[in-house]
């Protein structure tokens, strides 16, 4: 297989799919959320399409990184994980967009059993953890992505304990705020 | 360059038609209430791991180095975590957020890159101090 296939055809595949499906194929596919086994089939391959295609491995929080260092260091410019991350993005709007979106909400969902309704409350809860993401995958060496899926899929050490770490600390946070603890 | 906008795009999908960038999936797998995305991490890992090694042996990739254990792993490891739980988000779904939508996700993802500049500033002296602590509690033994 070409390598260039790696990205065309899954991009192809799903075009198609979106174009020519009938209805309830259509519905399941691009509306309602998938299974958790397609969901994680989905994502499995997708770190095979993406190592055979660039040879990078996957990893999401390095692109932080990059981000933030582009100011400082200009031959950041052309890391390959700028246009990537920007591509979550894109993709987020493309799946919201075919499901019929998107709907702008600034809901918490369950979380708002702990910040209430008022978006200030909100948005101190998400600003702070999401520093607490940042600042931690960075000192982890990793996120969900580079650690979790990828990682531990490796049998690595460094990301069988990472991950260990992830779910053990958000497993308490949950209960703590919660309930359950 | 193009090639690899288009990946985060196919990545970003996959994550929000997975159910990924709920946050309730995710407080509901902390709570035991909603195994969704356990289920979804779990293929997603077995998927990798078999696909890896077939790669690998037929020749079509190169060897991917494992991480290495650094000094910070497990406090990084907790804070991650701890986020994690706060915002029902991790670093590639808060992006996929963005594009969907939830609004909240501006704060998430403003929020990491405030954690990743301030990592910036303080991560070598803390993990200096950190490898240090390890090396002080070996000599002790």
């Amino acid at each position: 297989m070409r390598k260039a296939l790696s990205l065309w055809l899954p991009l192809a595949g799903f075009g198609l799919l979106f174009a020519l499906a009938p209805t309830d194929l259509r519905r399941a596919v691009f509306v309602e959320r998938w299974p958790f086994w397609a969901g994680g089939l989905a994502i499995g391959a997708f770190v095979l399409l993406l190592l055979r295609g660039t040879g990078q491995p996957l990893g999401v929080s390095t692109g932080f990184a990059d981000a933030c260092g582009v100011a400082t260091h200009p031959e950041l410019r052309r890391s390959w994980r700028l246009p990537f991350i920007a591509g979550i993005v894109a993709g987020g709007l493309v799946a919201a967009l075919l499901a019929g979106g998107p709907h702008a909400t600034w809901s918490a969902g369950l979380l708002e059993a702990v910040t209430g309704a008022s978006l200030a409350t909100k948005a101190a809860l998400f600003t702070a953890g999401g520093a607490l993401l940042g600042f931690g995958a960075r000192l982890a060496g990793g996120c969900t992505s580079g650690h979790s899926i990828l990682g531990v899929s490796l049998l690595a050490p460094s990301s069988l304990l990472a991950t260990a770490c992830f779910m053990a600390a958000g497993f308490a946070v949950t209960r703590l705020l919660l309930g359950g603890l | 360059m193009l090639r690899f906008f288009g990946f985060g795009l196919l990545f970003g999908f996959f994550l929000t038609r997975a159910g990924a960038t709920d946050g309730d999936a995710i407080v509901g797998m902390f709570l035991l209430d909603d195994l969704h995305l356990a289920g979804v991490m779990g293929v997603a890992i077995g998927v990798a791991a078999v696909g890896l090694r077939v790669l690998r042996r037929a020749g079509l990739v190169e060897a991917v180095a494992p991480k290495p254990m650094k000094p910070g792993l497990v406090v990084g490891g907790l804070l991650f975590g701890a986020g994690w739980a706060l915002t029902g988000t991790c670093p590639g779904t808060g992006l996929a957020q963005l594009g969907e939508g939830r609004l909240l996700a501006l704060f998430t993802v403003g929020g990491m890159l405030l954690g990743t500049a301030l990592y910036g500033r303080l991560g070598a002296g803390i993990e200096r101090r950190l490898a240090a602590r390890r090396t002080r509690a070996a000599l002790d033994l």
